[in-house]
């Protein structure tokens, strides 16, 4: 004889913004997965119709309060692409630095305060610290390198203001830079610390069979640059995001799901960079993956946290490279006059890629928006992850598969709010 | 005594903690170890020590502008800004637990604007007050007394405590920390 019973999730806990999560079991199956994103629609590619480009960077940090800058990278290679201009080369660089600040504060936050604590056993990074204190210390400590990364190239730690099209306000001094480096040094040896102890922690048996998608760039590890690339093969240009990848309304979310048109839904973060970009690693973050244990490509979504990791101290390692060979700019920003255009830019925020398309006029007005983050993107797949462990959910009492449904939630690092500003509302009456 | 301006310049009115700091700094105090910080996780690690701290912040009550807001204790339960990120009620929380809180004397000011490179008039005007507050509870010792006795004994932090308590029942939803939505 088969049960059925709902598995419900009122409102997620450490994930970022509304959301809840409902399973409908019938017996060991899962008849039925909805993650349920009931943030607010925040409408930001509509009301982005009508201001000048040069406001996009300013307007778009504030869809997100831990990957601002991933918006303001996005954007402004957007908008940069429509228009024409092509950066100095140290500019670029500078750029790198500051995307380094955000994946190193982004990502210690989510693996010490919000990831770690389930793979412990503890209900939140509070009750964690009373036993792991030093830990915690050293993730917070982590964090704040970070933080200091983006407000010195950004202006300021939260929501920077000194991104601009074509490069930056004022580019820092070489003091300002270099005085980050005692910071950075202390990090990269907190965090070899920190990695013998992840390595220890116990991952559930999960193996999936994602399409993994990230930019991959020749040069480096994938910040502001490169194609498109996934596992099954897919190598595009990001102007053809359009012709390959597709959003779509379900009815019981604000946010969009997308999927790979010919195919199905794929999988965008930290394990897809890593499968496709672990030849581009430094030294050290190569170091890290091998006293934790990573092969790429890592198919198992509990295992993000050492990725996460990983990508930490990659981030910390460029920076210390970009800050030892730093040459100045000749100037802080190119310029270009208006024109009509289309542009396209796809970076790789903390949680997986993020493309942005602006349509401009003759006077470089934004006539369309497009933004498609990664919690959107990988919506349909957290979904899926859930149904591959429904099994395990049945097995489980209530409690603990609630528990459980929630840590496959979190493997993937949502933000909710960031992923809730689709354009088309339908009202059904 | 440690002071602490919390909050983000050219960030409007969040940053009159990081303005309140500028202005001790010119009073010049070699008594007063004068820290800023942007957001509450910052705070962690500047709350590991065993001196009085007093912090500095912007208050979003709903109702006022530039009006000071005294708590001798931080409320638990205060609304968390966002999951990602740590709010000041949960800062403080986890540096007790990391290294045991030392006394937290809370001043604020209430704002209504986040906008704008510069403070609002309202809230620029409270800053002197403000600055006056923070050299009392230097001199009077008030945080000294509240350390050691672990309550208010001086005249001088009673009457604040006191105002503090009443100021602390929230006609309405009051939050503090960093007041743009992430």
């Amino acid at each position: 004889m088969t049960s059925s019973r709902t598995i419900e999730v009122k409102s997620l806990a450490r994930v970022e913004g509304e959301g809840a999560l409902t399973i409908t079991m019938d017996g060991d199956r899962a008849s039925s997965v909805e993650l349920r994103i009931f943030e607010p629609p925040r409408l930001f590619e509509a009301f982005l119709r009508g201001r000048a480009a040069f406001e996009v960077p300013d307007l778009t940090a504030r869809i997100c309060g831990i990957c601002p800058v991933a918006y303001q990278m996005s954007s402004v290679g957007a908008i940069e692409d429509a228009l024409g201009i092509v950066v100095d080369e140290p500019i670029r660089l500078l750029r790198r630095l500051l995307y380094c600040g955000e994946w190193i504060e982004s990502h210690a936050l989510h693996v010490f305060m919000l990831h770690a604590p389930d793979f412990l056993g503890y209900d939140d990074a509070f009750a964690m610290a009373r036993d792991h204190g030093d830990m915690v210390r050293r993730g917070l400590a982590i964090k704040q390198v970070g933080n200091a990364i983006v407000a010195t190239l950004g202006g300021r730690a939260i929501h920077p203001v000194n991104v601009r099209v074509g490069g930056f306000y004022r580019v820092p001094a070489r003091a300002e830079l270099v005085a980050l480096l005692p910071g950075i040094d202390d990090a990269l040896a907190a965090a070899r610390v920190v990695a013998s102890w992840l390595a220890g922690l116990d991952f559930p048996d999960l193996e999936r069979d994602y399409e993994l998608v990230a930019l991959r760039d020749d040069r480096a590890y994938p910040f502001c640059d490169g194609r498109i690339a996934s596992t099954a093969g897919l190598d595009i240009a990001v102007h053809d995001f359009d012709a390959v990848f597709v959003e779509e309304q379900v009815p019981y979310s604000t946010a969009l799901h997308a999927r790979v048109r010919a195919r199905g839904p794929y999988l965008c973060g930290p394990l897809s960079r890593f499968a496709l970009n672990a030849d581009r690693l430094g030294d050290a973050a190569r170091e890290t993956a091998r006293t934790v244990g990573l092969v790429a490509p890592c198919m198992n979504p509990f295992r993000s946290i050492l990725v996460r990791l990983v990508e930490i101290v990659q981030a910390l390692d460029e920076a210390r490279h970009l800050i030892t060979n730093h040459v100045p700019p000749d100037r802080p920003y190119a310029d270009a006059p208006a024109r009509p255009g289309v542009g396209h830019g796809a970076t790789e925020a903390p949680r997986g890629m993020l493309y942005h398309r602006y349509e401009l006029d003759e006077r470089a007005m934004i006539t369309d928006a497009r933004i498609v983050p990664p919690t959107s993107q990988n919506q349909k797949t957290i979904e899926d992850d859930l149904r591959a462990v429904a099994s395990t959910l049945a097995a489980l009492p209530h409690a603990e598969a609630t528990l459980h449904a929630e840590r496959i939630v979190r493997n993937h690092d949502p933000c909710i709010s960031c992923s809730t500003h689709f354009l088309d509302l339908r009202i059904r009456r | 005594m440690i002071v602490i301006g919390l909050g983000q310049r050219a960030a409007g009115d969040d940053g009159v903690g990081p303005v309140i700091v500028d202005g001790l700094r010119a009073i010049g105090r070699p008594d007063l170890a004068l820290l800023e910080v942007a957001e509450p996780s910052g705070l962690i690690s500047l709350l590991a020590t065993s001196e009085p701290v007093v912090i500095v912040d912007a208050v979003v009550d709903g109702e006022s502008e530039g009006e000071l807001v005294e708590l001798a204790e931080l409320p638990r339960g205060m609304r968390t800004v966002s999951t990602h990120g740590i709010d000041l009620g949960q800062a403080v929380a986890l540096a007790g637990l990391l290294a045991g809180a030392p006394h937290i004397h809370f001043v604020g000011v209430t704002i209504a604007c986040t906008s704008g490179a510069y403070l609002s008039a309202a809230v620029a005007a409270a800053v002197p007050r403000a600055i006056e507050r923070i050299l009392e509870l230097a001199t009077a010792g008030c945080s000294r007394c509240c350390r050691t006795a672990g309550s208010p004994s001086d005249a001088r932090c009673r009457r604040s405590t006191a105002r503090s308590a009443h100021r602390s029942r929230p006609r309405r939803r009051r939050r503090t920390g960093a007041t743009s939505r992430p």
